[in-house]
C-alpha cells in the first residue's frame, strides 16, 4: 500500500477519524438518521462508541388528500451509545455545537 | 476485535439493544462473540404490545448484523481507556499493512 | 482465540440445543421449533418447526416440518420458557382431584395448552 507511513498525519481515510477521537462528530446513518456526539472509539468497520449523543431522525409522510409532504423530526438523547458500522454513511469531524 | 473486547468487559451489565427494525430489547449482557452477536438475559421488550410473541422469551441470542445501536451506561465505560485502545488498534493495523506490503 | 475468551460468556447457541426456541426472521416471521443444529453463520436447523402467526394477543402455530434457516435471515433466537414435566403433572393432579374439575378445566385448558411455549 503506497503512501502509508507511521507518522501522525493523514494518509488514509481512517486517519481523519482517528484525529476526531475525543472530539465532537456528526455521523450520518442510513434511514435519514444523524448522530452528534463525542467519539470515544471506532474500528475499521466504523463501529463506534459515542458519548452524549443526540440522534435526529427525519421522516416524510405524504398527506393522502392534499399530497402535501409532512416532515417530522424526532430527537433522542443517549449518554453512551455503541453504533454498528454497517449503517454508517459518513462521518464529519470537528463540529461545533 | 476492539469492540469484541469492549463488550466482554460489559458482560453482566445492563444494556439496551436497538435493532434495525426498531425492536428494542433491554436486558443483561450474557455473552458476545467476534461477530458481535450477543446473548441477553432477562429481557424486556420495549413496546411489548406490538411484539407479544416475545413475552414468552426470557433469554435470547441476537445476530450482530441486525443491531443498530447498543445503549450503554456511561458508568460501565472508561472513555480514556477506549480512546487509547482505539489508537493502539489502529497502530497495529498499520504495522500489519506495512509488513504485508513490504 | 484462546480458552480465556470462551470463559467470559461464550456466545453460542449450544445452551439452546435440543430446546424449544423461537427464531425471529428479518422479514418479521417467527418460527418455533426444537433447535437441533447451528453453526458460526447462525444457520439453524429446527425440528418440528412451525410458523407462529400472531394476531394481536392471540397466536397460532402452523406446522412446517423440519427447517434449515439460513443465518443471514436470522434476527433473534429466543429460548422459549420451558414448563417442566413436574409442573404439568402437578397441574394434572390438581385437575383430577378437584371436585369441580370440569368447571376448572375450562380455565386451565387454555393455559395448559399454551404454556408449553407461550406466555
Amino acid at each position: 500500500m503506497a503512501g502509508v507511513q507511521p507518522s501522525g498525519g493523514i494518509e488514509e481515510p481512517l486517519d481523519l477519524v482517528r484525529l476526531a477521537l475525543n472530539e465532537l462528530v456528526r455521523v450520518r446513518l442510513r434511514g435519514q438518521r444523524e448522530l452528534r456526539g463525542r467519539l470515544h472509539a471506532f474500528d475499521q468497520h466504523l463501529n463506534m462508541i459515542l458519548g452524549d449523543v443526540e440522534e435526529t431522525t427525519v421522516s416524510v409522510e405524504v398527506d393522502e388528500e392534499t399530497f402535501e409532504e409532512i416532515i417530522t423530526t424526532e430527537r433522542r438523547k443517549f449518554p453512551m451509545l455503541f453504533v454498528r458500522g454497517d449503517t454508517v454513511v459518513l462521518i464529519s469531524p470537528g463540529i461545533t455545537t | 476485535m476492539l469492540f469484541f473486547s469492549v463488550f466482554k468487559t460489559l458482560v453482566g451489565k445492563e444494556v439496551v439493544v436497538e435493532l434495525k427494525n426498531d425492536l428494542t430489547i433491554r436486558g443483561r449482557l450474557h455473552s458476545v462473540d467476534q461477530y458481535l452477536n450477543v446473548k441477553i438475559e432477562d429481557i424486556t421488550v420495549l413496546d411489548a404490545d406490538t411484539h407479544p410473541h416475545l413475552l414468552s422469551v426470557k433469554n435470547c441470542f441476537i445476530r450482530g448484523s441486525v443491531v443498530r445501536y447498543i445503549h450503554l451506561a456511561p458508568k460501565d465505560v472508561d472513555v480514556e481507556l477506549l480512546e487509547d485502545a482505539t489508537r493502539r488498534q489502529l497502530k497495529e493495523m498499520k504495522r500489519a499493512q506495512m509488513s504485508a506490503s513490504s | 482465540m484462546d480458552g480465556a475468551d470462551k470463559l467470559v460468556g461464550a456466545c453460542s447457541l449450544a445452551e439452546q440445543l435440543n430446546k424449544r426456541v423461537m427464531v425471529s426472521l428479518r422479514d418479521g416471521r417467527n418460527i418455533v421449533g426444537k433447535l437441533r443444529s447451528f453453526d458460526q453463520y447462525s444457520n439453524v436447523v429446527l425440528q418440528d418447526a412451525a410458523e407462529r402467526v400472531v394476531v394481536q394477543h392471540a397466536f397460532a402455530d402452523v406446522p412446517l416440518g423440519i427447517f434449515l434457516v439460513r443465518g443471514e435471515n436470522v434476527m433473534l433466537v429466543g429460548e422459549l420458557q420451558q414448563v417442566t414435566p413436574d409442573e404439568i403433572e402437578r397441574a394434572r393432579l390438581a385437575q383430577k382431584q378437584d371436585a369441580d374439575a370440569i368447571r376448572r378445566r375450562e380455565k386451565l385448558e387454555w393455559p395448559l395448552a399454551a404454556q408449553d411455549d407461550y406466555f
